[in-house]
């Protein structure tokens, strides 16, 4: 167990270092979601439109551009990856792939929540939206989504980035996948940007929260056969 | 292997022709016009077979993508993509057939109705399937990436099934749903439905199997070319 | 003893590896000879569990190489298998945790294997701007930091100056000598092969086509072998 969350540790560990060196990957992720959450504004109007629909059409315009960056920051993760050959050496080390897989999802969730920090920021000025009112269940909501996309995303970059097209595969792969957690992160985003509530948010966070653990624990059991070259 | 078909797989096309041929007539003029609907509803005795023969074709990857990684048996990785593919086939006749019936009856091609919502969701992540398999050029690790492809999508149906139905019960219908269930049918309707799921099923294990023996020929010649080309 | 038994290996629709059967004994220095795409790399790769076979089998010590087991393997690649973006130090510390090395033990362990391998100096310069000749030793570096009992080395002269290649030598002689490893290497060069090899073996068209001990043989034997598949060896 301690070998195992020390594997763990030491992939976030080497993720991150090698993120801080470059900020490659944070910084295009980051102006990308601004892109998109500006470029929205422009297809909706101003605010995301007027009225009772405008919570929902911001609430829908935060995780596409959540999700859409995060494509970019997977392929690039795992970009370097391929170059180094850290598939196979990885798989020729007697590390657990679960820890592996794991500390790969966690560093991605790391860079999805610092991209996020700056979107609501971004959402509450551009947006007008009431963040601070409910940061908390935010928080929260962006956490369970976040693991969700993570989860998916790792394991289907790692399959993708060692295809011929390369990352191309990624949106189609991950994306139908990724439907009830993008359901689920909307109408909660939006029941609290609205005022609605726990009320109306409790039971798609409970479901976020089912789709992650029965991700999270699928995968890294299959993880292994991605490894192998 | 691939060619002495023996017993009963040798008059298996033959027999699923005539119960296909039952079936379409069975569909219209053995089971009686529907009252409200009228004709269209006909539509449903393609429909609804389709829908359980690639729920069914589906689970079948699910299964032998199991298997691949667990024995490794290069038959077992053909055999998940013959379902795979013909599975695509009757799930593509569902969102093509459920607007249709669609149209005249609620008056719009597609409504984001649930269980059809599920459907076009299944189908994408079974197109994504496909083009992963498409994408990759070494069989052993394509058989294993693809394997994990199956095997994870199938997990995640019930969860987008669910998400997707709280998701249209949060907003008002548009129109009501189909009442009544199964029960309900008349027996000449029962005759029809079951007549074309047999059918539809052995059409499924025919596409399947003729699938198999092109993949394992396909193999052999890839084989041969390489042997070739080593000289 | 490790060992391939009647081991296949299909990659693509080719089969790089036919019905491939070969021990070495621990204490043993195996050298692997053959053209490119005679598989050397993919038998290298087998024997460190990166590759099944797609027939037979690999054994160390009697049993199927096994997750745990990959702790006793180094394997010096052709790729990289190093972050360009970390320094040497960062890129050993990583792998040492991946092998499930004591954290305690780590630091001095790297200083050490660094210091053996002449790149003491240059631990923390990032992977991106070494020459080629530091990089390899790097690599080597990699492959031997957590002290293995099966040494596999694929090429490892490429790239390195006569100097670097003459304390590699060394290396590897007291790796054999001193601790009865089993070392297997690849090259290309069959008068070092004869310097530092008990054992001689040559691939080709992934099938054993000669096996001798170094006594026995003579480079003049060698290159005959090389010579008498011509089709195969291509």
């Amino acid at each position: 167990m301690r070998r195992f969350f020390s594997v763990l540790l030491a992939v976030v560990e080497k993720d991150l270092r090698l993120e801080w060196r470059t900020k490659e990957s944070l910084f295009v992720m980051v102006v990308f979601a601004l892109l998109v959450l500006t470029l929205f504004s422009f297809a909706f109007g101003p605010g995301g439109g007027s009225g009772e629909n405008a919570r929902a059409v911001q609430a829908g315009i935060l995780w596409i551009s959540f999700l859409f960056a995060c494509v970019i920051g997977l392929s690039r993760t795992m970009g370097v990856e391929r170059e180094s050959t850290g598939f196979s050496a990885m798989y020729a080390s007697p590390a657990d792939p679960s820890a592996l897989y794991l500390g790969k999802v966690v560093s991605v969730a790391v860079l999805m929540g610092i991209m996020e920090l700056v979107g609501f920021a971004v959402l509450a000025v551009l947006y007008r939206a009431d963040v601070w009112k409910s940061a908390g269940a935010l928080v929260l909501i962006a956490a369970s989504a976040t693991l969700g996309v993570a989860a998916a995303g790792t394991l289907f970059s790692a399959m993708s980035a060692r295809t011929r097209t390369r990352e191309v595969l990624l949106p189609v792969l991950m994306f139908p996948v990724l439907v009830p957690v993008m359901i689920a992160a909307v109408k909660a985003t939006e029941a609290h940007l609205g005022g609605a509530g726990w009320a109306d948010s409790r039971d798609w966070i409970r479901l976020m929260l089912v789709y992650d653990v029965v991700f999270l624990v699928a995968a890294s059991l299959v993880y292994e056969y991605i490894l192998e070259e | 292997m691939d060619r002495n078909e023996r017993g009963v797989f040798a008059w298996l096309p033959v027999f699923t022709l005539v119960i296909l041929a039952f079936a379409i007539f069975a569909d219209l003029f053995i089971a009686g016009t529907d009252r409200l609907q009228g004709p269209p509803q006909r539509i449903f005795y393609i429909h609804v077979p389709s829908a359980w023969v690639a729920f069914f074709a589906f689970f079948l990857v699910f299964i032998f993508s199991i298997n691949y990684l667990a024995k490794r048996n290069p038959d077992d990785d053909i055999r998940a993509h013959a379902c795979a593919e013909a599975g695509v086939v009757f799930c593509t006749l569902v969102l093509i057939t459920g607007p249709i019936w669609a149209r005249p009856v609620w008056g719009v091609w597609w409504t984001w109705d649930a269980r059809l919502t599920t459907t076009l969701i299944l189908w994408m992540i079974y197109v994504g399937y496909l083009m992963l398999r498409a994408y990759m050029t070494e069989p052993e690790q394509r058989a294993r990436f693809a394997a994990v492809m199956g095997i994870i999508g199938f997990l995640n149906v019930p969860i987008v099934h669910m998400s997707v139905e709280w998701w249209r019960t949060l907003h008002p219908k548009p129109v009501v749903m189909r009442s009544g269930g199964l029960r309900d049918l008349p027996d000449s309707m029962h005759v029809a439905l079951w007549s074309t799921l047999l059918a539809f099923t052995l059409l499924f294990v025919c596409f399947a199997r003729k699938r198999v023996q092109i993949e394992r020929l396909n193999a052999r010649v890839e084989e041969a070319r390489a042997a070739r080309e080593e000289g | 003893m490790l060992e391939a038994l009647g081991v296949s290996r299909r990659y693509g629709w080719r089969w790089a590896l036919r019905d491939l059967s070969i021990s070495v004994s621990p204490g043993e220095t195996l050298a692997l000879l053959g053209k490119n795409g005679s598989g050397k790399t993919t038998l290298l790769k087998t024997f460190t569990g990166l590759f099944r076979p797609t027939e037979g089998v690999v054994r160390l010590h009697g049993e199927q190489i096994t997750r745990e087991a990959k702790g006793r393997i180094g394997l010096l690649s052709h790729e990289p298998m190093l972050y360009a973006g970390l320094s040497i130090r960062e890129n050993l510390v990583y792998f040492a945790k991946l092998f499930g090395m004591e954290s305690g033990d780590i630091p001095a362990r790297v200083e050490c294997i660094a210091e053996t391998l002449g790149i003491g100096e240059r631990l923390d310069e990032p992977v991106r701007v070494l020459s080629q000749g530091v990089r390899q030793r790097a690599a080597l570096a990699r492959a031997l930091l957590h002290d293995p009992e099966i040494v596999l080395l694929d090429e490892p002269y490429s790239g390195l100056d006569p100097e670097a290649a003459g304390r590699l030598t060394n290396v590897v002689r007291a790796l054999c000598e001193h601790r009865g490893r089993i070392v297997v290497f690849t090259t290309h060069d069959l008068s070092k092969a004869f310097e530092m090899a008990e054992r001689i073996a040559v691939l080709a068209g992934g099938r054993l086509v000669y096996e001798e001990n170094v006594e026995n043989s003579s480079e003049e034997d060698v290159s005959a072998s090389f010579d008498e598949f011509p089709g195969g060896l291509a």
